[in-house]
């Protein structure tokens, strides 16, 4: 098939009318022609505009069997293909692992999946990664929970709060990152934010903090405390990733 | 001030911080309910968070349903695909690229990708010659006329649809709405495959042109 052929395609690739030989010949086409990729946009959302004029509700009993699918289905990790910012994050930790820290592997896996897997050759590295921190103790062993779950979310100062939790082990493991240098009379405090009030996780060393019994908390959040740590929060929180 | 008493009028500010932030959040997400698009919701289901998940459902599923609906015809194999296409849309959210176009045509793309697949595979072979024998009765654009309820945006795609020449309009709505492969239409059609092809390209793009559809 000519060059101007396959341009042609672009009307019946996006309406699916393809054969999938063909299919696959113009989609090994699409990244090598900007024109064609800008068009198929277009016509796909020409197309998913016409698609959405039929609206028709479905049963009302499927969002409940839909929601519980949900729940047992597990998401795919984001495409290895995104840009490379975090790679120096992998590779700070990955020099961790290699010092041999059970737990700075894990905070790599953890970073991996939470960023890292956005950039980077990343699938092989996180699947080594995760072999060789596969059976280490409660991290991985939460990080494999088939209800984990990832929070994250920005730091009020700079930086990043990520949270997996696992409801069936309920623990949680808190892992921060790019947090701003803090004086040496200071140091971050991470609390576990019950009904009853704030109750010390620990303070953060630059490994991650496991929370334990955290099926009631509503948030973790990580305040600035002096030093030696507090016994109840004196400062607004600069990260407070809600998990209720 | 004792170092205790500081601790508690922090903590007493804090709890009282906390408190107006969270009234804060859910006074903003109480309103992101009403104005949350499907974009925005992407992106919270692609971290896992199923309540966006549920919120999405809500926003897309009558635009999904229908168009299965509408390429299978059959109710069950419908919603069989429907719920199929919803869980690829959780389980694959992380491949959604806001960049690249908006969350209801990575959505609705998917879906009908989904039900043409079902179309095409051998279960469907049976009731394929059924659908050849249908062809011949009512024209596709008159199908879509009379299942459209006036919406403005059906409306507006059926006004566009108007547009178009009658081959082209054939082209898209077989491709589009009954899962025909582009040599299929040609055979039916009795028109050459290169002319089928280019129809389905031009007459999209003057409806691209005419829904002033933007990426």
């Amino acid at each position: 098939m000519s060059t101007a052929d396959v341009h042609t395609l672009t009307g019946a690739y996006a309406m699916n009318a393809l054969s999938d030989a063909e299919r696959a010949e113009f989609e090994a086409h699409l990244p090598h022609c900007q024109t064609c990729a800008e068009e198929v946009a277009g016509l796909q959302a020409t197309a998913a505009t016409i698609g959405a004029s039929t609206a028709e509700a479905p049963p009302a009993y499927l969002r409940a069997q839909v929601l519980a699918g949900v729940t047992a289905t597990r998401q795919l990790f984001p495409e290895p293909s995104a840009p490379v910012a975090p790679v120096v994050v992998l590779a700070k930790r990955n020099r961790r692992l290699v010092q041999g820290s059970v737990l700075a592997a894990a905070a790599s896996v953890l970073v991996a999946v939470v960023v890292g897997v956005q950039a980077v050759q990343a699938r092989q590295e996180l699947t080594a990664l995760r072999e060789s921190t596969a059976g280490y103790g409660q991290v991985s062993d939460l990080l494999n929970a088939p209800d984990a779950k990832l929070l994250n979310d920005a730091g009020s100062t700079g930086g990043r709060g990520t949270v997996v939790m696992s409801p069936s082990r309920n623990k949680a493991v808190f892992l921060a990152d790019g947090l701003p240098a803090l004086p040496s009379d200071r140091a971050y405090q991470l609390w576990v934010v019950e009904p009853g009030g704030p109750r010390s996780a620990g303070l953060l060393n630059g490994e991650p903090v496991v929370a334990d019994g955290v099926a009631n908390a509503q948030a973790l959040a990580l305040t600035v405390e002096p030093s030696g740590g507090s016994a109840a929060p004196t400062t607004t929180p600069v990260i407070q990733i809600p998990m209720a | 001030m004792s170092a205790g008493d500081f601790r508690r009028s922090g903590v007493a500010k804090w709890s009282a911080m906390r408190e107006r932030d969270q009234a804060q959040a859910t006074a903003v997400r109480g309103s992101g309910d009403v104005a949350a698009t499907a974009d925005d919701l992407m992106a919270q289901v692609a971290r896992g968070d199923e309540a966006a998940f549920g919120q999405l459902y809500d926003l897309v599923s009558g635009a999904v349903f229908g168009l299965v609906r509408r390429v299978l015809r059959d109710q069950a194999q419908s919603e069989e695909v429907f719920q199929e296409v919803m869980l690829e849309v959780w389980r694959t959210a992380s491949r959604f690229d806001a960049d690249r176009g908006k969350a209801m045509t990575w959505i609705l793309t998917m879906t009908h990708r989904r039900a043409v697949d079902r179309v095409r595979s051998a279960q469907s072979a049976a009731d394929r010659d059924e659908r050849v024998a249908a062809l011949n009765v009512p024209t596709p654009f008159d199908e879509v006329v009379e299942q459209v309820t006036e919406r403005l945006e059906q409306r507006k795609v059926r006004r566009c649809l108007s547009f178009l020449t009658e081959l082209q309009r054939e082209s898209v709505l077989m491709a589009y709405y009954q899962g025909y492969s582009y040599p299929e239409v040609a055979s039916l059609l009795d028109v050459p495959l290169g002319t089928v092809k280019t129809r389905m390209r031009d007459g999209l793009i003057r409806l691209r042109d005419c829904l002033g559809v933007a990426v």
